[in-house]
Order: C-alpha cells, then structure tokens, then sequence
C-alpha cells in the first residue's frame, strides 16, 4: 500500500539496528595486526606464479631446441682407402635398422687424425693440427672435441680385419660436425650420429606414501587452535610420471596424480552451539560449530550462558585433502650407470578435488564439514633427488624422496600454517 | 564474563578479551560500515582499521557513556578519513526544501535496494545523508567532522533526499508499468 512518507523516516526505520557479518578475512587481518605480523593481502598469488610457470616453459623449449642436433658426421679421409671389395682397410658397412654407415675402427689399430679448426664467421682455418693415434684413443679425442667449428678427419687407417672388428661407437662421437672442407677426398665414409636414445621419452606409474606438516605452528581452521599441535596422518599420493630427455644430463619430468593428504590437530574440543561464531574457518550443516583447545577453557560470554548443555566433543581434529597433482620438474643427471642419481627440482600446479574436517576420537569420527578457506588451485615448489636402477635396456626401477611446499593453499591462514609435504615416490619406466 | 571484564581485558592487550569484543559487536559496525561505503570490500577495510583503533586506543574509554556509542564514533571517523582526502566541490544551493517525502510502497521496496542507492550516493551526500539522519549528528557537528561550511552540510543533505526520493520513486513506477503491460 502505498503512502506518503518523509523520506528520512523511510531510511531510519528500515536500518534501524542493522545487523550484517564481515567476512573472516577481516578478523585475520585485524588479529595480525593486534600481533604485530604483517597482514595477509589476498593478492592472486597463483597469478604470479602462472607467469613463472610460462617463463620456465619458453626457457625449456629454448634449451631443448639448443641440445636438439641430429646429424653429426666424421669425415673420415684416406688415400689408402680401398673398397670393401678389396677386402682390406676399413669395411664400411651401413647399420641396416637406420640405414646409417657405420666405420669400424678396432682399439689397436693406429689412426691418423686431422683436426682443423675453423673459424665461423670467416670460414678460415686456423689451427691445423695432425696426430698418431689409436683407435681406442679416438672415442677420449672425439669427445673433447667440443667445438663447433673443429672438424676430424680421419686421415689414415690401417686394415681391420674382419674379426677383429670392434666398433667406433655411435656414443662416442657426441659432437662432432660435417664440413665439406677438404677438395681432394678419395672417398668419404660418414659416420653419422645416430641419437643416444631415439628413445627420447619415459612413462611409468608412482605410487608414494606421504606426510603433511606445516612448518609453523597455526592452524588454518580456527585462530583458537594456532597453539595447538599438529600431527601429520600417513596419506597417499599415486600417478603416472613421464619425462622427456631434453640433454645429456638433463630430463624433464611431469605427469599426473592423485594425491590424498591429512593431518590431525591435537587436543581440540568440538561443540555444538547456536551462536554463530565467525573466526572458523568450517562450512559445516550444523548451526555453529565452537572449536578451542582443550589447553584453555572457553572464554566467552555466549559460551558460559549457552553451552553448559550442549554436548561437546574432545579429541584430534583431522583436516583432510584431495588433490589432482600436475607437477613439472627439472632432473639433473649426477652420475650414470647401472644405478643413476639424479637431482630433482620443480613445481607442481594443485586442483582441490575434495576436503574434509572432521572429529576423530578413540572410539568415533565425526564429521563436521568442509573447510571454506582452501584454494581450489594452488602450487608447490619441489626438490629432492631420483635414484633409478636400469634392469633392461627400456625398462628401469626408481625411487624419489621429494619434499614439496606448498604456497597459497589457503586464502587466508590463522596462525602460520605454512603446509610441506615429504613423499618417498617408487615407481618402473619404461622408454620409448 | 560480563561487557567490563572484557573492556579490561582488552586494556590489558589480551587477544582473548579483544576477539570477544568483537564477536559481539562487528555485526552491528558492519551494518554500520556498509552505510558509509560504497560497497562491501570497502566496508570490510573500513571495519578492520576502526577495529584496529578501537583496541588501539582502549585506553581513552573511561566507562563514562556507551561502549557501543564510543566504538560507533570511531568507526565513523575511520570512514569519515577515508573519504576526506578526496577533493569535492563546494556546491552551496539555496532554495532547497528542508522536509523530503517520497511516494513510496513500503512492502515492495527492499533493504538491499535501500543500502545500494546509499553506497551509489556521490561520496558527500552519503556521508552527511548517514551522519544526519541515520546516526543523529547535527549540521555543525557534521561542519567540524567534515571540514565543510554548515551551508554545505545543509545543502548536501537536501540533495541527497532528492536523490533517493527520485531513485525510489522511479523505481516504483517501473514495477507498476510491468504490471499493467
């Protein structure tokens, strides 16, 4: 119905007593502040790392783009040179599977080489240098010859018999490159190099046990419990991993897993109260759920007058965590051989799947809800190391030890929980 | 644990007493906070440095008056601050109507909508609208919070009424002429 009304009246009578909540946010920040620590601002931290996350990216393709170089060769010259039809000196036979010459050189045989060194930009040779070698100083010779512009040309083999035929190794010959500088070559056998491991890549299955701690003391579901402690709950973490060689030393791994984490507050009291209290941080059906460590009493007004009959609860506070885990790391090849150890470090990008709070006492668990503070994204920096044990040439056992801390898992925090992660990944790859 | 005992505590810088405080009373700031802003976030970091002053300076409530109407002044001096620095122009009008009344179907009309063409009032007009009206304040007390002639004061208040009056109505009028179409 409609009336005539003074138009302050309308306004007095409507916001009389006005009664609206804050969010929590407001509470943490005040209390920082009460404590003399810096406030927490709610900057998109995930925003800033995602552009860190594309950096690391650009500068990984840049780098597998400078180790990526196929096709190196060794001119090997000679003017003793004789067909395989002769029967004598080198037999160059080609590597049916790739269709690649391969040129036999057996250890004790004694070998010419020319080394010229050319400069790249006048295409000039500078240094000529011309030595007696053996063969099996060659692969040493090969390897250190590191530089672009140097060429090695075989001048002068002597004759390989048959079966005594031992073998240049592809493996051994990592960078050398083709030039076309001599004129007068009587025949050319090239050596080219085929790929360590066309086998470029790995995939497997990790499985890991893993223990979740906070670094600090402080509790991310209730200001009352910061004093409290925690303990991590034995959680599992399982998944695929795949990695890709980009270099000699260096692989890039990522993959995907499914990682569940819990850990259990001690010494809390749970009860059921009407009032509505603002500083948790629970998404629970009951009405208001009061949670305080058992160490103090509760102290507050509503709390005398109302809970004395309401039921409460003693026990551990468990808080647990469900995540789609995509990690992405660096490992760095320390040593190689049947066994390698490798040093791991990197990121992973976090989807919270599921979370839960709940009471757990002796002989009960009750759960209370869900936690409304937890970042649906967030990230982790991870180090650790990779052993891995080769069985077959494609198939290796490994085990990581990782510890991944995680940043932003919280939108906002009481206290200093400050969650790391430590998980002992075992897992088989297999190349291809 | 009576209101007393925790004004105490909080004298004694116990972060149990000053969670109390404000587990009673942040609702009602807040009500409060969201007048005087323009809108939540700014109410929220309004609430949080009026809180932060309050327990700051504690120590000036002698228990002489309200604890509620001390902690309100200090809230509306902390929004009051946010807004002072920015530069208004100083409109004197006369000739503007001292009582405002506004057609007006009360069941139709909603808080929400009430405290949205609040917060959308130009900055000046909402705070001496809130000042005036809702929290009692007189031209001359405005004057001196403000930094502003009482003329000003005056003028604001009368501009803000018509504002509101012509929002309300006309959002009124739009409701009956869905109805009738």
């Amino acid at each position: 119905m409609k009336e005539r009304k003074n138009i302050d009246r309308v306004f007095q009578e409507n916001f009389k007593d006005m009664e609206v909540y804050p969010s929590a946010r407001v509470w943490n920040n005040i209390e920082s502040q009460l404590k003399g620590k810096p406030q927490k601002k709610i900057i998109p931290l995930w925003q800033r790392l995602s552009g860190i996350a594309v950096i690391f990216l650009l500068l990984f393709s840049i780098g597998f783009g400078l180790f990526n170089k196929t096709n190196k060769k060794v001119q090997v010259q000679s003017n003793d040179f004789k067909t395989p039809e002769s029967g004598n000196s080198i037999v160059n036979t080609s590597d049916k599977k790739s269709e690649v010459p391969v040129i036999s050189i057996k250890s004790a045989d004694k070998v010419n080489i020319n080394t010229e060194q050319v400069a790249a930009n006048t295409k000039k040779t500078k240094k000529k240098t011309e030595d007696k070698v053996t063969g099996s100083e060659l692969p040493e010779i090969i390897k250190n010859i590191d530089n672009e512009d140097t060429d090695l040309v075989i001048t002068e083999v002597p004759e390989v018999k048959e079966e005594n035929r031992g073998s240049l190794q592809q493996t051994d010959v990592p960078r050398v490159f083709n030039r076309s500088f001599t004129q007068n070559t009587d025949q050319i056998a090239e050596i080219t190099k085929k790929e360590k491991g066309t086998k470029k890549w790995s995939i497997g299955p990790t499985i890991s046990p893993v223990f979740l701690n906070s670094i600090k003391k402080g509790s991310p579901i209730s200001s009352e419990l910061q004093n409290n402690t925690t303990i991590p709950e034995e959680a599992l973490s399982y998944g695929i991993k795949m990695d890709y060689q980009l270099s000699d030393k260096f692989k890039l791994q990522s993959g995907i897993n499914k990682v569940d984490l819990a850990y259990n507050t001690k010494n809390v009291v749970a009860t059921i109260s009407s009032s509505k209290f603002i500083n948790h941080n629970i998404r629970t059906k009951y009405s208001g759920i009061r949670l305080s460590s058992a160490a103090d009493k509760p102290f507050d007004v509503e709390a005398s007058n109302e809970d004395q009959n309401k039921s409460s609860i003693e026990g551990d506070l468990n808080q647990s965590f469900e995540y789609l885990e995509i990690p992405l790391e660096l490992k760095y090849n320390i040593f190689e051989s049947r066994v390698g150890l490798n040093l791991v470090g990197g990121f992973s990008t976090f989807i919270l799947t599921n979370n839960s709070i709940s009471m757990v006492l002796p002989n009960q668990t009750t759960d209370l809800g869900k936690a409304n503070n937890l970042n649906t994204i967030n990230f982790s920096g991870n180090v650790g190391f990779d052993i891995d044990y080769r069985i077959t040439r494609d198939w290796s056992l490994n085990i990581s030890p990782m510890v991944k801390y995680q940043f932003n898992t919280f939108s906002n925090s009481a206290g200093n929980f400050k969650p790391y992660y430590f998980g002992v990944y075992s897992g088989v790859n297999y190349k291809f | 644990m009576s209101l007393k005992h925790l004004i105490h505590g909080c004298k004694r810088r116990d972060i149990t007493a000053q969670s109390e405080i404000y587990n009673l009373f942040a609702a009602k700031m807040f009500g409060l906070c969201l007048k005087y802003s323009r809108n939540k976030q700014e109410a929220e970091d309004n609430l949080q440095d009026a809180f932060i002053t309050i327990f700051d300076k504690i120590d000036q409530y002698k228990f002489k008056g309200s604890f509620e109407g001390w902690m309100k002044r200090i809230v509306i001096n902390t929004t009051l601050q946010t807004y002072r620095q920015k530069n208004v122009l100083n409109l004197v009008e006369n000739n503007l109507p001292d009582e405002v009344e506004v057609e007006i179907d009360e069941d139709d009309i909603s808080l929400d909508y009430l405290l949205k063409i609040i917060q959308e009032l130009p900055e000046r007009y909402r705070m001496v609208f809130n000042l005036y009206v809702l929290d009692g304040y007189s031209h001359k007390e405005i004057s001196d919070l403000m930094g502003i002639a009482e003329g000003t004061s005056k003028s604001n208040l009368s501009r803000a009424r018509l504002i509101l009056k012509n929002k309300i109505e006309k959002s009124q009028e739009k409701k009956n002429v869905g109805l009738f179409t």
